[in-house]
């Protein structure tokens, strides 16, 4: 689960931005930040969902093809 | 030929077909209607005028040979700008896009539609790469409500909603990822349907998000939107999520309405006390079709939020070369999204895809008691331009991710939904419905629609445009 107060967007895009290789001007952190944030907040909701704890994670659906 | 002002699909294709009127007038007609309203709307980012004279002119001449051309012959339409277009970029809204070279083909859902008699008009505006529920766009200009151009039509298939519900076609394409022809929809007044994830190949469009993107029709009516909609089906190997189904007949179905559909009202999250315009049109909805019962969808809070995480996380991907070296191209209002979403972890993503699964085996179970669930389309009716801040549950929150949050839930299920216009009397602007139904009931869906529009909830004309050729 993700906690509220465990996730600093800030801190969060000053690590990832250079992993990502995105330049990401000063101007537009503060909107980064709040999308980062509300994702941060769907997250816990995701992580929070009560799915049986024994069950496996899906995969996507792959289809090997004839040639 | 003042007789054609908001006229439906159906009844330019029986014109045409008996000779009362021919493809041509109805593309001068047209083309002369978008003439005088698109400044004011900005829907259409190009009009395709001699194309569709020369298609027109095709028609005729087989109406003079004595052949039939479809069951839509002659009739009007217009794709969202992200469609593939013969000898036109496929902006998808964006500036980047423009530099692309020309589609070399139509696509798929393009050519089915012509292939039934239908002419392509042109491209319509859009929100950049999807990523929109507003209709505002700073590289092409906000695309304007009809029932007022100072509020938003709505997005991100801003022009289909807007150019649907002004008149300036019938029928449009639209597409929908967790929303995006249903709020357009529910903005400007008219019906919209969202298919069965994979009904509609998507062939020929420009991607946002492989796990959600749907397509599908936009129309001022149940039976041009079942008209449509029957042109549009048929499997295709050209999507791999497209599956191999045979289509269902809705026009045949259309005329059954509502009876021995069981129909219930959606609750929990779908609740609308913090919501008095899309209480009300729920309401007026519900007392319509007699529908006392309620049922919640449980699950729904976390499979909106998957929805949210899978967009977020694939949409940035696809175009995370283009943030990576021209970041400043792309609208603000997208880019800050975009990037936010290609650094998000990848087990938020796995965990999302995982929920998605698990939120829908809970709503199938909710299937075995209930045909048709009832919901909100949109929260409020269309806010005006520039709004930032919409009130969720008390809660100050982003607008822009927001305004779908009635039906990005069912974007997870993959659910059909066709949005239902109704007025809202106190603001004087439209407020649409949702009708949602099992996977591969797109029918039922419709046959309620068709049940309400006889009942007066139909597309209207917007009182300032309705006396404007």
């Amino acid at each position: 689960m993700v906690e509220k107060n465990s996730f600093d967007p800030q801190a969060y895009l000053e690590l990832m931005q250079t992993v990502a290789g995105i330049p990401i001007r000063d101007e537009w952190k503060t909107g980064v930040e709040q999308h980062l944030a509300n994702a941060a907040k769907m997250a816990g909701i995701v992580d929070a969902a009560e799915l049986d704890p024994h069950t496996i994670d899906l995969a996507g659906v792959f289809e090997a093809k004839s040639p | 030929m003042t007789a054609l002002d908001f006229s439906s699909a159906g009844t330019i294709a029986e014109g045409v077909n008996s000779g009362r009127f021919s493809a041509a007038e109805v593309v001068d007609f047209f083309l002369a209607r978008i003439d005088a309203q698109n400044p004011a709307l900005n829907a259409f980012t190009r009009v395709l005028a001699e194309r569709a004279k020369a298609r027109a002119a095709q028609l005729d001449a087989a109406l003079t040979r004595g052949e039939k051309p479809g069951p839509l012959a002659g009739v009007p339409f217009a794709v969202k700008n992200l469609f593939d277009i013969r000898g036109l970029t496929t902006l998808a809204g964006s500036a980047i896009n423009a530099d692309n070279p020309p589609a070399g083909e139509d696509a798929l859902l393009i050519r089915r539609l012509e292939a039934k008699g239908a002419i392509l008009l042109g491209a319509l505006a859009m929100g950049e790469y999807a990523y929109d529920f507003t209709g505002e766009n700073c590289h092409y200009g906000n695309c304007a409500n009809p029932w007022n151009i100072t509020h938003m039509s709505g997005g991100s298939s801003s022009g289909s909603g807007s150019a649907v519900g002004g008149g300036l076609v019938p029928l449009a394409l639209g597409s929908d990822t967790n929303g995006s022809i249903r709020v357009p929809a529910s903005f400007c007044g008219i019906f919209g349907l969202k298919p069965t994830y994979g009904r509609l190949p998507r062939t020929g469009s420009y991607p946002f998000c492989d796990s959600l993107d749907h397509l599908g029709p936009m129309a001022r009516s149940s039976r041009d939107l079942a008209l449509g909609f029957d042109a549009l089906q048929g499997y295709s190997g050209s999507d791999h999520t497209c599956a191999d189904r045979p289509p269902v007949d809705t026009m045949a179905e259309l005329e059954k309405g509502a009876n021995g559909l069981r129909i219930a009202r959606a609750g929990g999250y779908f609740s609308l006390e913090d919501f008095p315009q899309a209480q009300r049109a729920v309401d007026k909805v519900c007392r319509a079709l007699d529908c006392a019962a309620e049922v919640e969808l449980p699950g729904t809070l976390e499979g909106r939020s998957a929805a949210y995480l899978i967009t977020n996380v694939e949409g940035s991907r696809l175009h995370l070369p283009r943030l990576q070296t021209r970041p400043q191209d792309f609208d603000p209002d997208t880019r800050d999204r975009f990037i936010a979403g290609a650094l998000l972890p990848a087990a938020w993503y796995a965990r999302a895809q995982q929920v998605r699964h698990w939120y829908a085996e809970k709503v199938r179970e909710v299937f075995a008691d209930v045909d048709v669930i009832i919901a909100a389309a949109t929260p409020c009716v269309a806010p005006p331009m520039g709004e930032k801040i919409l009130n969720i549950r008390g809660e100050a929150q982003m607008l822009r991710p927001n305004l779908g949050y009635f039906t990005q839930p069912f974007s997870a299920l993959g659910l059909p939904s066709c949005v239902v216009p109704t007025l809202d009397e106190d603001s004087g602007l439209p407020i649409g419905v949702q009708v949602i139904a099992p996977p591969w009931r797109e029918d039922w869906c419709l046959r309620v629609a068709r049940h309400l529009e006889q009942r007066g909830f139909a597309a209207l004309s917007p009182p300032s445009m309705a006396d404007k050729q």
